[in-house]
């Protein structure tokens, strides 16, 4: 297991986002999260990445655990100095790319890996430059932000993470601040990832990529997972009706 | 009085002016960053103090701090301010400046996107990474024309250490216009304030190009 | 974070230092203390030291050390006190203050102060005494005086074809006048001409007289209620202006010290007698001839 998240809850004034979430992802797996806005996909990654803290339950990252619930029923979490490390495990790709504006293609690859990871800055070029090229956007590595579309921010977005050798990427609707017709080079890198093995988790409101690419889908409401299994079992034969529902309203 | 004398004579104060106007900008543009993150404090009683000085400082004239920082300390503690005139003028203009720099580092710290924030917490930068490496640079970008603005008001604003009696260009301009009967001098004053402003407006334009590279 | 902190802190805390430090030159590089070397040692001077200078005061010619006289005036008070032909400072009251100062073998220093903050100069030590053109007239309980060594009268300025002629001649005309002086404080005071004010049509208040006397010439007022020293100094060469034949009023200038000051002040007015003695106050008083006639020690 690369990730398990056990009994997750999270509330924001009062307002219950995660009841007892539970899920694990394995090295190689594709996992995609799909649901109506406002079921608590979005706030799950967050917790997974440590950019929300969670109220109650466990989160294990390569075996080790981040966090845990105590005897008061409070989640704790490991030293910060400690929680860098868990973080050096996932990566996150934002709905809104968040790129760096003030540094090119290139530098917003590498600082990271500079800064934080200490690496030598040749490697850093080295790997950074063979990603672009990966995402079909090496021509663009002096480019500033601003002159990419959003395709390509999003491309470069997903390199910047992947240069962190993350043991696993969370996606974030990786698609839906884009105009359609950039969507499919953006769907396409993360298929390309997905036959490299790399250990994805994908919420998106793609269905027919997920159906594609997914090794299992989740499928949430409520901030409950509602069905959970097999893509074709969970697309073509539901077992539950908030699914179905769901999902005729993609299907027209 | 020649032109010529009254010329040399002024030199002297606008070298004068332009101390003001380097000492003040040396001190307050850093003095202001560090009132802007204790402003931000994870501490109440800091933020508190913070903002109360800000207020005050905002709140009453630069004439009338320049005169409690020169007097005050004998009205307080009976100390002798011989020598005291020049550091109580440069403190005063610090001090006031940075309140006004602190708030518009403030403003800039505060329309940054959270998104920057969020992407470098993922990447693993530390709290001071974020702030040096991705935030800094983008604020700088961001207050640059109200910084313009604010350096442009102190060119004019060391005008205001006559309250001091600091023979500034200002001054010496009414010294002499009072003893030659002649508008004269003024009209020095006012070339050469007009003169350095343009160059300051033309250096910060150039700042700005430089950070225009990217949007 | 807190590091980050620390390094702005420890760098904005040297910029004050150096900030600190550089007065050290700079009232030296002042065209005020040109002339007096010691301004650019003052900052170094500790509290001791200060104390020392303060008991010298009691009996300034006698110590050992040299006792520096601080004179406090204002640069904008020509011809008392201002910046003269050669851009540096002067005036009959600098003159006359560097003369006592030369009697008695004492360290002249110039300090030029704004007017406003006279008192607060006076009273935090920063000079000896307000010695600037200083009218004693509705002060007399305010400081401790020396002698008066200069009448002055309040005179109103016209041009000479303005067809006034008397005070009553200015019912509803514009009158100037300068902040802080002496005429401006006789035309708001009830025992003073205050019943005269009230017949202008207004009086408007300048921050210098070059100003008031450039709309004088441009119309913009009729008349100029001043000092006669300071009119006299304004009027040189211009034909064209002249002074009502009735004054407005009549005071006394003189050197006001702090009112436990007795000691210096008596010193003080013994040199200013022997000065006058020694034909000194003479001297210097022909050379300004716009106030000559006023200087009234020894008359």
């Amino acid at each position: 297991m690369i990730v398990e998240m056990k009994n997750i809850r999270k509330h924001f004034e009062g307002l219950e986002v995660l009841k007892d979430i539970s899920f694990g992802v394995d090295s190689g797996e594709v996992v995609s999260i799909i649901g109506p806005s406002g079921s608590g996909k979005s706030t799950l990654l967050r917790c997974a990445t440590f950019l929300e803290t969670i109220d109650g339950g466990e989160i294990i990252y390569m075996g080790k655990r981040a966090a845990h619930t105590d005897e008061s029923g409070r989640a704790v979490y490991v030293h910060h100095r400690e929680l860098r490390q868990f973080r050096a495990y996932c990566g996150l790709v934002f709905q809104q790319f968040n790129l760096f504006p003030h540094y090119n293609v290139l530098q917003n690859l590498i600082d990271a890996p500079i800064e934080v990871q200490h690496r030598n800055r040749d490697e850093a070029e080295q790997t950074a430059m063979e990603l672009l090229k990966k995402m079909g956007i090496a021509d663009k590595a002096k480019a500033y932000p601003y002159q990419l579309s959003g395709g390509q921010q999003q491309r470069v977005a997903i390199a910047r993470a992947l240069a962190m050798k993350p043991e696993i990427l969370f996606f974030d609707e990786p698609t839906s601040a884009l105009d359609p017709e950039l969507t499919g080079e953006v769907l396409k890198v993360i298929r390309q990832l997905a036959e490299e093995k790399m250990t994805m988790v994908v919420v998106t409101h793609e269905m027919s990529f997920a159906k594609a690419v997914s090794n299992r889908v989740i499928f949430m409401a409520d901030g409950l997972i509602v069905e959970h299994g097999d893509p074709r079992e969970v697309f073509e034969n539901p077992h539950e009706d908030r699914t179905r529902q769901f999902l005729r309203v993609f299907d027209r | 009085m020649t032109l010529s004398t009254m010329l040399s004579t002024m030199a002297a104060g606008m070298l004068r002016t332009c101390g003001i106007f380097a000492l003040t900008l040396i001190g307050s543009l850093p003095l202001g960053m560090v009132i802007a993150l204790l402003r931000k404090s994870k501490f109440a009683p800091v933020r508190f103090l913070v903002s109360i000085y800000i207020a005050v400082i905002r709140g009453t004239p630069l004439m009338l701090q320049l005169l409690v920082w020169y007097f005050g300390p004998f009205y307080l503690f009976e100390w002798s301010i011989r020598g005291w005139r020049f550091p109580a003028l440069i403190l005063g203009f610090i001090l006031n400046y940075a309140a006004y720099f602190a708030e518009i580092y403030r403003g800039g710290i505060e329309s940054m996107p959270v998104g920057q924030y969020e992407a470098a917490e993922v990447l693993g930068y530390t709290r001071t990474q974020t702030f040096m490496r991705i935030i800094l640079p983008q604020v700088v970008k961001r207050i640059m024309p109200s910084v313009t603005n604010e350096v442009i008001t102190l060119v004019k604003d060391t005008s205001l250490a006559f309250t001091l009696a600091y023979q500034e260009v200002f001054s010496l301009a009414k010294q002499i216009s009072a003893s030659q009967t002649s508008f004269m001098p003024f009209v020095i004053a006012g070339v050469f304030y007009f003169i350095a402003n343009y160059a300051v407006a033309f250096a910060m334009a150039r700042i700005e190009k430089a950070l225009d590279y990217y949007r | 974070m807190k590091r980050m902190i620390a390094i702005l802190l420890t760098g904005s805390a040297v910029l004050t230092l150096t900030a600190c430090a550089a007065p050290a030159s700079a009232p030296a590089a002042a065209p005020a203390a040109q002339e007096t070397a010691p301004a650019a040692e003052a900052p170094q001077e500790t509290a001791e030291a200060e104390e020392a200078a303060e008991t010298e005061e009691a009996a300034p010619a006698d110590s050992g050390e040299t006792f520096v006289f601080k004179h406090g005036f204002d640069l904008d008070y020509p011809p008392y006190s201002y910046i003269d032909d050669s851009g540096k400072v002067g005036g009959f009251d600098v003159e006359m203050a560097q003369a006592v100062c030369e009697y008695y073998g004492w360290q002249y220093e110039a300090v030029p102060f704004n007017w406003d903050a006279k008192d607060a100069e006076l009273n935090a030590g920063s000079c000896d005494c307000i010695w600037s053109g200083f009218t004693v007239n509705g002060r007399e309980d305010d400081y401790l005086w020396s002698k008066p060594y200069s009448d002055n009268t309040q005179m109103i300025m016209v041009n000479k074809n303005s067809g006034i002629e008397t005070l009553a001649d200015l019912a509803g005309k514009i009158v100037g006048v300068q902040t802080s002086t002496s005429a401006y404080d006789l035309l708001n005071d009830e025992e003073g001409q205050a019943e005269l004010c009230k017949t202008f049509a207004s009086l408007e208040v300048y921050e210098t007289y070059t100003i008031a006397f450039n709309d004088l010439k441009a119309g913009a007022i009729d008349a100029i209620a001043i000092d006669v020293t300071s009119g006299n100094y304004l009027m040189s060469g211009q034909e064209d202006y002249g002074y009502l034949d009735e004054a407005l009023g009549s005071e006394q200038y003189a050197i006001g010290f702090r009112k436990d000051d007795t000691e210096l002040r008596d010193k003080i007015d013994a040199a200013l007698d022997a000065l006058v003695a020694d034909g000194t106050y003479d001297t210097i008083g022909q050379k300004y001839p716009e106030i000559y006639d006023f200087l009234c020690l020894g008359k």
